[in-house]
Protein backbone atom coordinates (compact mmCIF):
# COMPACT_ATOMS: atom_id res chain seq x y z
CA UNK A 1 0.00 0.00 0.00
CA UNK A 2 1.50 3.57 -0.82
CA UNK A 3 1.49 6.15 1.80
CA UNK A 4 -1.45 8.12 -0.49
CA UNK A 5 -3.08 5.01 0.12
CA UNK A 6 -2.62 4.74 3.76
CA UNK A 7 -3.28 8.45 4.08
CA UNK A 8 -6.86 7.65 2.30
CA UNK A 9 -7.67 5.43 4.81
CA UNK A 10 -6.64 6.96 7.80
CA UNK A 11 -9.03 9.75 6.32
CA UNK A 12 -11.92 7.22 6.05
CA UNK A 13 -11.47 6.19 9.31
CA UNK A 14 -11.56 9.72 10.91
CA UNK A 15 -14.76 10.18 8.81
CA UNK A 16 -16.20 6.83 10.22
CA UNK A 17 -15.28 7.66 13.67
CA UNK A 18 -16.48 11.18 13.20
CA UNK A 19 -19.87 10.26 12.29
CA UNK A 20 -19.96 7.75 14.95
CA UNK A 21 -19.31 10.47 17.63
CA UNK A 22 -21.47 13.18 16.16
CA UNK A 23 -24.47 10.26 16.51
CA UNK A 24 -23.97 9.11 19.74
CA UNK A 25 -23.84 12.92 20.58
CA UNK A 26 -27.13 13.07 18.56
CA UNK A 27 -28.40 10.15 21.02
CA UNK A 28 -27.26 12.09 24.14
CA UNK A 29 -28.59 15.48 23.02
CA UNK A 30 -32.12 13.96 22.55
CA UNK A 31 -32.10 11.53 25.82
CA UNK A 32 -30.86 14.95 27.55
CA UNK A 33 -34.27 16.92 25.71
CA UNK A 34 -36.25 13.84 26.69
CA UNK A 35 -35.70 13.95 30.69
CA UNK A 36 -36.26 17.46 30.48
CA UNK A 37 -39.95 17.28 28.72
CA UNK A 38 -40.04 14.85 31.42
CA UNK A 39 -38.90 16.43 34.36
CA UNK A 40 -41.34 19.28 32.96
CA UNK A 41 -44.37 17.11 32.96
CA UNK A 42 -43.65 15.90 36.61
CA UNK A 43 -43.30 19.17 37.24
CA UNK A 44 -46.37 20.41 36.42
CA UNK A 45 -48.27 17.79 38.16
CA UNK A 46 -51.36 18.31 39.55
CA UNK A 47 -50.26 16.22 43.19
CA UNK A 48 -50.40 18.72 45.81
CA UNK A 49 -47.63 16.53 47.42
CA UNK A 50 -44.96 16.97 43.92
CA UNK A 51 -45.80 20.39 43.68
CA UNK A 52 -45.46 21.90 47.20
CA UNK A 53 -42.55 19.92 47.87
CA UNK A 54 -40.44 18.17 45.16
CA UNK A 55 -37.09 20.43 44.25
CA UNK A 56 -36.40 18.60 40.97
CA UNK A 57 -33.81 16.23 42.57
CA UNK A 58 -33.80 12.41 41.66
CA UNK A 59 -37.88 12.30 41.49
CA UNK A 60 -38.16 8.38 42.34
CA UNK A 61 -36.56 8.73 45.38
CA UNK A 62 -38.54 11.74 46.21
CA UNK A 63 -41.78 9.81 46.03
CA UNK A 64 -40.57 6.36 47.27
CA UNK A 65 -39.74 8.64 50.64
CA UNK A 66 -43.64 9.40 50.97
CA UNK A 67 -45.66 7.40 52.85
CA UNK A 68 -47.46 4.53 51.26
CA UNK A 69 -51.38 6.29 51.56
CA UNK A 70 -49.31 9.58 49.32
CA UNK A 71 -47.65 7.40 46.83
CA UNK A 72 -51.17 5.60 46.02
CA UNK A 73 -52.51 8.81 44.70
CA UNK A 74 -49.01 9.05 42.69
CA UNK A 75 -49.21 6.42 39.88
CA UNK A 76 -49.02 8.65 36.84
CA UNK A 77 -45.48 10.31 38.61
CA UNK A 78 -44.16 6.98 39.48
CA UNK A 79 -44.00 6.27 35.88
CA UNK A 80 -42.46 9.11 34.85
CA UNK A 81 -40.20 9.43 37.08
CA UNK A 82 -38.99 5.72 36.78
CA UNK A 83 -38.85 7.31 33.33
CA UNK A 84 -36.68 9.61 34.40
CA UNK A 85 -34.52 7.60 36.26
CA UNK A 86 -34.45 5.10 32.69
CA UNK A 87 -33.34 8.23 30.79
CA UNK A 88 -30.56 9.40 33.29
CA UNK A 89 -29.04 5.74 33.22
CA UNK A 90 -29.21 5.48 29.05
CA UNK A 91 -27.42 8.97 29.41
CA UNK A 92 -24.80 7.41 31.39
CA UNK A 93 -24.32 4.90 29.54
CA UNK A 94 -24.20 6.66 25.92
CA UNK A 95 -21.55 9.15 27.99
CA UNK A 96 -19.58 6.36 28.75
CA UNK A 97 -19.32 5.09 24.84
CA UNK A 98 -18.79 8.82 23.61
CA UNK A 99 -15.96 9.79 26.02
CA UNK A 100 -13.23 7.08 24.93
CA UNK A 101 -14.61 7.55 21.03
CA UNK A 102 -14.06 11.51 21.51
CA UNK A 103 -10.70 11.00 22.89
CA UNK A 104 -9.59 8.72 19.94
CA UNK A 105 -11.14 10.99 16.95
CA UNK A 106 -8.84 13.55 18.32
CA UNK A 107 -6.07 11.48 17.99
CA UNK A 108 -7.01 10.14 14.76
CA UNK A 109 -7.81 13.97 13.63
CA UNK A 110 -4.31 15.20 15.15
CA UNK A 111 -2.37 11.76 13.16
CA UNK A 112 -4.16 12.57 9.90
CA UNK A 113 -3.73 16.32 9.88
CA UNK A 114 0.17 15.47 10.33
CA UNK A 115 0.17 12.68 7.76
CA UNK A 116 -1.19 15.76 5.44
CA UNK A 117 1.40 18.00 6.18
CA UNK A 118 4.15 15.46 6.05
CA UNK A 119 2.59 14.37 2.35
CA UNK A 120 2.51 18.44 1.64
CA UNK A 121 -1.48 17.65 1.13
CA UNK B 1 -1.64 -10.37 23.25
CA UNK B 2 -0.82 -8.37 20.46
CA UNK B 3 -2.78 -5.63 22.12
CA UNK B 4 -0.61 -6.27 25.59
CA UNK B 5 2.62 -5.51 23.56
CA UNK B 6 0.76 -2.71 21.92
CA UNK B 7 -0.11 -1.22 25.57
CA UNK B 8 4.08 -2.06 26.53
CA UNK B 9 5.44 -0.19 23.52
CA UNK B 10 3.15 3.11 23.88
CA UNK B 11 4.14 3.10 28.06
CA UNK B 12 7.79 2.81 26.52
CA UNK B 13 7.08 5.10 24.06
CA UNK B 14 5.67 7.83 26.51
CA UNK B 15 9.13 7.00 28.30
CA UNK B 16 11.08 7.80 25.93
CA UNK B 17 9.19 10.83 24.91
CA UNK B 18 9.40 12.24 28.10
CA UNK B 19 13.38 11.92 28.32
CA UNK B 20 13.67 13.18 24.87
CA UNK B 21 11.33 15.98 26.19
CA UNK B 22 13.55 16.92 29.58
CA UNK B 23 16.62 16.93 27.08
CA UNK B 24 15.17 19.31 24.57
CA UNK B 25 16.94 22.12 26.39
CA UNK B 26 20.53 22.26 25.30
CA UNK B 27 22.91 21.26 28.03
CA UNK B 28 23.99 24.77 30.39
CA UNK B 29 27.62 25.50 31.18
CA UNK B 30 29.05 22.10 32.95
CA UNK B 31 32.26 21.85 34.52
CA UNK B 32 34.08 20.21 31.80
CA UNK B 33 33.37 23.04 29.40
CA UNK B 34 34.66 25.75 32.18
CA UNK B 35 37.74 23.69 33.37
CA UNK B 36 38.83 23.36 29.26
CA UNK B 37 38.13 27.45 28.69
CA UNK B 38 40.36 27.93 31.55
CA UNK B 39 43.12 25.23 30.50
CA UNK B 40 43.03 27.04 27.43
CA UNK B 41 43.17 30.52 28.57
CA UNK B 42 46.01 29.80 30.99
CA UNK B 43 48.41 28.25 28.67
CA UNK B 44 47.41 31.47 26.23
CA UNK B 45 48.25 34.07 28.89
CA UNK B 46 51.33 31.91 30.49
CA UNK B 47 53.21 32.53 26.89
CA UNK B 48 51.85 36.20 26.69
CA UNK B 49 52.79 37.02 29.98
CA UNK B 50 56.13 35.32 30.06
CA UNK B 51 56.96 37.51 27.25
CA UNK B 52 55.28 40.74 28.11
CA UNK B 53 58.01 40.19 31.83
CA UNK B 54 60.72 39.32 29.78
CA UNK B 55 60.79 41.98 27.17
CA UNK B 56 60.28 44.46 30.10
CA UNK B 57 62.78 43.47 32.61
CA UNK B 58 65.14 43.31 30.01
CA UNK B 59 64.32 46.70 28.09
CA UNK B 60 64.28 48.03 31.63
CA UNK B 61 63.28 50.16 33.84
CA UNK B 62 62.35 46.76 35.73
CA UNK B 63 60.27 48.38 38.16
CA UNK B 64 58.08 49.03 35.30
CA UNK B 65 56.95 45.23 35.14
CA UNK B 66 53.99 45.73 36.90
CA UNK B 67 52.51 48.50 34.95
CA UNK B 68 49.38 47.88 33.11
CA UNK B 69 48.57 49.57 29.76
CA UNK B 70 44.70 50.08 29.16
CA UNK B 71 43.59 48.92 25.76
CA UNK B 72 40.81 51.54 24.08
CA UNK B 73 38.42 49.23 25.12
CA UNK B 74 39.00 49.82 29.05
CA UNK B 75 39.85 46.18 29.55
CA UNK B 76 42.31 45.23 31.83
CA UNK B 77 43.44 41.28 31.31
CA UNK B 78 45.38 40.65 34.42
CA UNK B 79 45.58 36.73 34.04
CA UNK B 80 48.71 37.35 32.00
CA UNK B 81 50.36 38.99 34.96
CA UNK B 82 49.00 36.83 37.67
CA UNK B 83 50.51 34.03 35.86
CA UNK B 84 53.61 35.23 35.51
CA UNK B 85 53.69 36.27 39.84
CA UNK B 86 51.97 33.59 40.94
CA UNK B 87 52.43 30.73 38.50
CA UNK B 88 49.76 28.33 36.49
CA UNK B 89 48.76 26.26 39.35
CA UNK B 90 47.95 28.71 41.58
CA UNK B 91 45.82 30.81 39.15
CA UNK B 92 44.13 27.02 38.33
CA UNK B 93 43.46 26.57 41.94
CA UNK B 94 41.76 29.76 42.74
CA UNK B 95 39.62 29.61 39.28
CA UNK B 96 38.64 25.61 39.94
CA UNK B 97 36.77 26.70 43.32
CA UNK B 98 33.97 28.27 40.70
CA UNK B 99 34.11 25.89 38.44
CA UNK B 100 32.91 23.15 41.17
CA UNK B 101 30.36 25.13 41.98
CA UNK B 102 29.11 24.40 39.04
CA UNK B 103 26.08 21.99 38.51
CA UNK B 104 27.24 18.58 37.21
CA UNK B 105 25.99 18.15 33.62
CA UNK B 106 26.96 16.29 30.78
CA UNK B 107 29.15 17.91 28.16
CA UNK B 108 27.66 18.61 24.88
CA UNK B 109 29.22 15.52 23.16
CA UNK B 110 27.90 13.59 25.81
CA UNK B 111 24.71 15.31 25.52
CA UNK B 112 24.21 15.14 21.72
CA UNK B 113 24.84 11.71 21.66
CA UNK B 114 22.08 10.52 24.67
CA UNK B 115 19.86 12.48 22.46
CA UNK B 116 20.56 10.44 18.88
CA UNK B 117 20.59 7.25 21.34
CA UNK B 118 16.79 8.50 22.52
CA UNK B 119 15.97 9.73 19.36
CA UNK B 120 17.22 6.16 17.59
CA UNK B 121 15.31 4.24 20.44
CA UNK B 122 11.84 6.06 19.98
CA UNK B 123 11.93 5.46 16.06
CA UNK B 124 12.60 1.62 16.84
CA UNK B 125 9.57 1.61 19.11
CA UNK B 126 7.39 3.27 16.75
CA UNK B 127 8.20 1.12 13.82
CA UNK B 128 7.60 -2.10 16.36
CA UNK B 129 4.27 -0.49 17.02
CA UNK B 130 3.33 0.27 13.67
CA UNK B 131 4.36 -3.29 12.60
CA UNK B 132 2.05 -4.68 16.01
CA UNK B 133 -0.95 -2.28 14.55
CA UNK B 134 -0.73 -3.43 11.13
CA UNK B 135 -0.74 -6.91 12.23
CA UNK B 136 -3.82 -6.38 14.56
CA UNK B 137 -5.65 -4.49 11.49
CA UNK B 138 -4.69 -7.79 9.38
CA UNK B 139 -6.71 -9.89 12.12
CA UNK B 140 -9.89 -7.62 11.52
CA UNK B 141 -8.95 -5.20 14.68
CA UNK B 142 -9.65 -1.91 14.64
CA UNK B 143 -6.81 0.17 16.70
CA UNK B 144 -6.13 3.96 17.25
CA UNK B 145 -2.73 5.60 16.20
CA UNK B 146 -1.46 7.93 18.71
CA UNK B 147 -1.96 11.18 17.21
CA UNK B 148 2.20 12.56 17.76
CA UNK B 149 2.83 9.13 15.84
CA UNK B 150 5.30 9.78 13.32
CA UNK B 151 3.84 10.04 9.75
CA UNK B 152 6.83 8.77 8.27
CA UNK B 153 6.33 5.48 9.98
CA UNK B 154 2.88 5.55 9.62
CA UNK B 155 2.90 5.92 5.78
CA UNK B 156 5.48 3.89 5.54
CA UNK B 157 5.28 0.78 2.94
CA UNK B 158 8.21 -1.00 4.60
CA UNK B 159 8.78 -1.08 7.67
CA UNK B 160 12.06 -3.20 8.11
CA UNK B 161 14.14 -0.22 9.27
Amino acid sequence: MTAAQRLTKLQLDRDALDAQVRGLSDMYSDLRANKGTTLLQLSHSSNRELALHWRWGDPVEFITELPAEKQAALAGEIALAKRVQDITAQMAAVQARLAPLQADLAALRTLVTNCEAYLGN
Amino acid sequence: MATEQLNGLRERIAEVRAALASHAVPAGRNRTDAAREIDAAIAEATVTGRRHMGHIVAAGPAGQALQVTVSRAGVVDLLPLMLALIGAKAVKTALGQFVEALPVQPDHAEHSARLAELEAELHGLELEEERAIRALEAQGLSVIRRGDADPAVVLADDLSA
